[in-house]
């Protein structure tokens, strides 16, 4: 959902105007995210 | 679904916080819901605490959020972070009387419902600054609504900063890039014109420009308020959505200004200043402007008034003076017409003076299907999950005949968008707007309708555009100025072979005569315009008769219309109007509730039936008697003017290709008359048009033969609704000299170069026979034989309450599986 959304701000950007507002789906991805464990600590090598 | 990267924490939050849009869009429920579990602890979330959770919800407006807060009142730990998100949200609605019942032994809600008492949602916000310092972005000229919201860029109005990259796009070409250079010299612009926003009522106009000169709103997304526009002219309707929306409008001499300038604006001396030196003043209008831009735009204030208002009612507090009253013009002590004590019992008084400001009651709303999905929009930017006004009434009237596929998706959804809130929704193919609405009405209250023609035969309304009529549904009340009163007295006796249409082109016919009215377009008088046509004299009228006079205050350019009936014609009507509601109910029509509240408001009136009448020492703007003994022949408005109107006489012989029966102008009788005329004649020349307003109209008059007279003059019928009448239906053909029964005759309206004459049913089925306008002689020798003689089975109207078994009528009783 993030990276969509970033891609779509991105061309929103282009035009000159804000990203849409988040739609329905969107925002229940987004209680998801921001309920997700917090990602493991270890570093990727 | 992957955990997010670590960093990525605040960004979602501020997704959350800031970029879903707050009401009851579907996306603010998925948020409500989300931080309701949280502040209940019923969901941890590692990111959002659960006092944050009730800080968000509080930001949220109203809507899906507010039974949550209720809830947490109760809430030992949260209960003051609840008070707080409370007491700052204004879009409550009926959700008020919880808070109170609640507040007698929860001292949570109790101090609630003082912060609403005292205000604090208001108090909290800081006073319109005494100096705002602006950069000025000035246009020469007229900038209509067209130019700020292009209307080829129509598809792009719901995505505001999108559709404001268009503004001024065809008026100003580049000028968009010089507004936002403007920005570099650090200071908010002010848009400044001669003559701002005239044209349609769109709101998309000031949406966009407050895209370029507002600010942006905390936790909402892709809206913004504040904003100063300075006209010469601010057109009245773009200068109210300038206020409902948070703007600073001020009307003043622009000519001093050019675009670059450093101005200070002063709002409390009314100058305005350029280098210290004054370039202009001003006064603040309505004197209630300052408390407008406080409360974040005129509609915020009104609602938040009448909080404030109902707590201190509640706590037994009397009233606050907190808020500037509006302006009141001086009392008179004379008595009140009409209009005045209807909209004067709609606040709980015996009557308004014309110009005073006042909030009446909302009894009864219209919504038709062009205008209807932007007034949807509307009530859900105001959080509104169910209406305040006692019944809202949608209808599909102007799309139903041949759909477009944006129409297919309006019926599909728009009908459970609205019964879900409580109000009621027509089918296509039902009929027109009004001659349901009307059927709806109460005697002696107020309503309004999105729709022009949104003009009641019995009580008054105010029709408005999509946004003042999404806030008379939600909130059940609408802000007025009440309009000045024009009476129309009829005196005299009405003449044979002369119908009632004759008498609705009378009234601009008598007012060209005395000089009152004219129809050139350049200085044109016109004594009806902005007032309230308050007709007398024809107290006899049957309803469905009074409606055509209303109907057509419209093209009066009147604010409103009143019609002075006796009590007799108005009880049939409510009789019959109860047996037809009572058929929705068993065919199944929704809401229930709403149906059967005016059912019983009816049957109420019925037990005690009295009748609002004028003082008679009310005073009138203007006052234009008409005598109807002078009124021997028909008249009829001219191509293409509804103001042009001529004796029958003067346009006779006028060869003529089409001819159109139909509109919220007809009723049953003009359909039987024209039946009566056409009884026995092969098909006619002309291409004729037969559509009944409504499917009542149209069954009965199958059930009585009528259609199969028309069938065999050729007519072509087609399902009930506004069909020629709107223009986006089907048309007439290109150039084409037409009779129509319909409303107005605007260039272009019924079909591209169409010459439009408009008239009664009469005329026109006569017309029809002949392929021309008919002669005095001939019309009245048609009238003579086919209508005369059978006048009261003609004009009869459709008393459902005397059609036995009606009320089942219709019902589809369903199969049960077996
Ligand atoms: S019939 Fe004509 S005037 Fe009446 S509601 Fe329909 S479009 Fe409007």
């Amino acid at each position: 959902m993030l990276e969509a959304y970033r891609q779509h701000a991105n061309e929103r950007k282009q035009l000159g105007v804000p990203p849409l507002p988040l739609s329905a789906e969107q925002t229940t991805a987004l209680t998801h995210l921001l309920c997700a464990p917090p990602p493991p600590e270890k570093k990727r090598s | 679904m992957r955990p997010p990267p670590p960093g990525e924490e605040a960004f979602l939050k501020d997704l959350l916080a800031n970029q879903v849009p707050p009401g009851v869009d579907d996306a603010s429920r998925v948020k409500a819901e989300f931080l309701a579990r949280i502040a209940k602890d019923q969901l941890k979330c590692p990111l959002i605490g659960r006092k944050e959770a009730v800080y968000l919800l509080g930001t949220m407006i109203g809507g899906f959020n507010i039974q949550p807060l209720i809830d947490l009142l109760s809430d030992p730990n949260l209960a003051d972070d609840a008070v707080a998100a409370l007491s700052n949200t204004l879009m409550i609605y009926d959700a008020f009387g919880r808070v109170v019942a609640l507040s007698r032994d929860n001292s949570f809600a109790l101090q609630v419902v003082q912060n609403w008492a005292n205000g604090t949602w208001f108090t909290s916000r800081p006073p319109m600054p005494g100096e705002v310092t602006v950069t000025v972005f000035k246009v020469e000229g007229e900038i209509n609504t067209d130019d700020f919201s292009p209307a080829s860029e129509a598809w792009s109005r719901p995505d505001i900063p999108l559709h404001a990259q268009s503004m001024l796009m065809t008026r100003a070409p580049g000028s968009l890039d010089v507004l936002k250079g403007l920005h570099a010299k650090g200071h908010p612009i002010a848009f400044v014109g001669d003559v701002v926003g005239t044209g349609s009522s769109r709101k998309s106009a000031v949406n966009s420009l407050l895209w370029f000169v507002g600010h942006e709103i905390p936790h909402v997304p892709a809206k913004r308020t504040g904003g100063v526009v300075l006209g010469s002219t601010i057109a009245p309707i773009f200068f109210n959505t300038a206020e409902d929306s948070g703007m600073l409008p001020i009307q003043c001499d622009v000519g001093g200004l050019a675009t670059g300038d450093v101005i200070t604006i002063d709002t409390a001396k009314g100058t305005i200043t350029r280098n210290g030196t004054v370039v202009t003043t001003f006064t603040l209008q309505p004197n209630t402007l300052g408390d407008e831009v406080r409360a974040g735009g005129r509609v915020n204030l009104i609602v938040g008034r009448k909080l404030t208002e109902q707590a201190r009612q509640a706590l037994g507090w009397g009233p606050t003076d907190l808020f500037v009253l509006p302006d009141r013009p001086p009392e008179t002590g004379k008595g009140y017409s009409q209009a005045q004590k209807i909209v004067g019992r709609a606040v709980g008084k015996a009557g308004v003076r014309p110009g005073e400001y006042c909030e009446p009651k909302m009894t009864t709303v219209g919504s038709q299907d062009t205008t209807g999905p932007m007034t949807r929009d509307e009530i859900k930017e105001l959080a509104c999950l169910g209406f305040s006004a006692d019944l809202v009434m949608q209808s599909f009237c102007h799309t139903a005949a041949y759909p477009r596929a944006v129409d297919i998706k309006t019926h599909a959804t728009l009908p459970d968008f609205v019964t879900e809130r409580g109000g009621i929704s027509l089918a296509p193919g039902d009929g027109v707007i009004h001659s349901w609405l009307n059927r709806m009405c109460l005697p002696d209250t107020v309503g309004t309708g999105g729709d022009s023609h949104t003009r009641f035969p019995i009580g008054i309304s105010f029709p408005a555009g999509s946004g003042l009529v999404a806030f008379a549904s939600a909130t059940g009340a609408m802000p007025l100025v009440m309009p000045e009163s024009v009476l129309v007295r009829f005196k005299g006796t009405m003449q044979p072979g002369v119908t009632l249409r004759d008498l609705v082109n009378a009234i601009p016919w008598v007012a060209i005569q005395q000089g009152r009215l004219t129809v050139a377009k350049t200085g044109k008088k016109n004594m009806f315009a902005g007032a309230i046509l308050e007709i007398e004299g024809l107290g006899d009228l049957k309803v469905e008769q009074a409606f055509e006079l209303a109907d057509a205050s419209a093209e009066r350019s009147a604010a409103a219309c009143t019609v002075l009936l006796n009590k007799e014609p108005v009880m049939e009507y409510l009789r019959s109007n109860i047996t037809l509601l009572q058929n929705m109910i068993n065919r199944g029509y929704r809401s229930v509730d709403a149906i059967r509240r005016r059912i019983a408001a009816m049957e109420a009136w019925l037990a005690q039936p009295e009748l609002l009448t004028p003082d008679p020492d009310a005073q009138y703007k203007d006052i234009l008697e008409i005598d109807l003994d002078t009124i021997t022949e028909p008249i009829l408005a001219c191509p293409n003017d509804p103001d042009d109107v001529k004796k029958l006489s003067e346009v006779a012989g006028t060869p003529v290709d089409e001819v159109f029966l139909g509109s919220c102008m007809t009723n049953i009788g003009h359909f039987r008359a024209a039946g009566n005329i056409l009884e026995g004649h092969a098909q006619t020349d002309v291409r004729l048009w037969v559509v009944p307003p409504t499917r009542m109209d149209e069954q009965q008059l199958k059930d009585e033969g009528v259609y199969s007279i028309f069938g065999k003059a050729g007519a072509r019928t087609e399902v009930p609704g506004c069909s020629l009448c709107m223009g986006n239906q089907a048309r007439v053909r290109d150039n084409a000299t037409v009779v129509s029964t319909s409303t107005r005759n605007f260039d272009n309206r019924m079909g591209k170069g169409a010459k439009v004459f408009l008239s009664s049913a009469e005329v026109a089925a006569v017309t029809s026979l002949l392929g021309r306008i008919p002669t005095v002689a001939e019309y009245m020798s048609a009238m003579n034989e086919r209508i005369m003689p059978k006048m009261d089975s003609t004009y009869r109207y459709l008393n459902f309450h005397e059609i036995p078994g009606y009320e089942k009528r219709g019902v589809v009783i369903p199969i049960q599986p077996t």
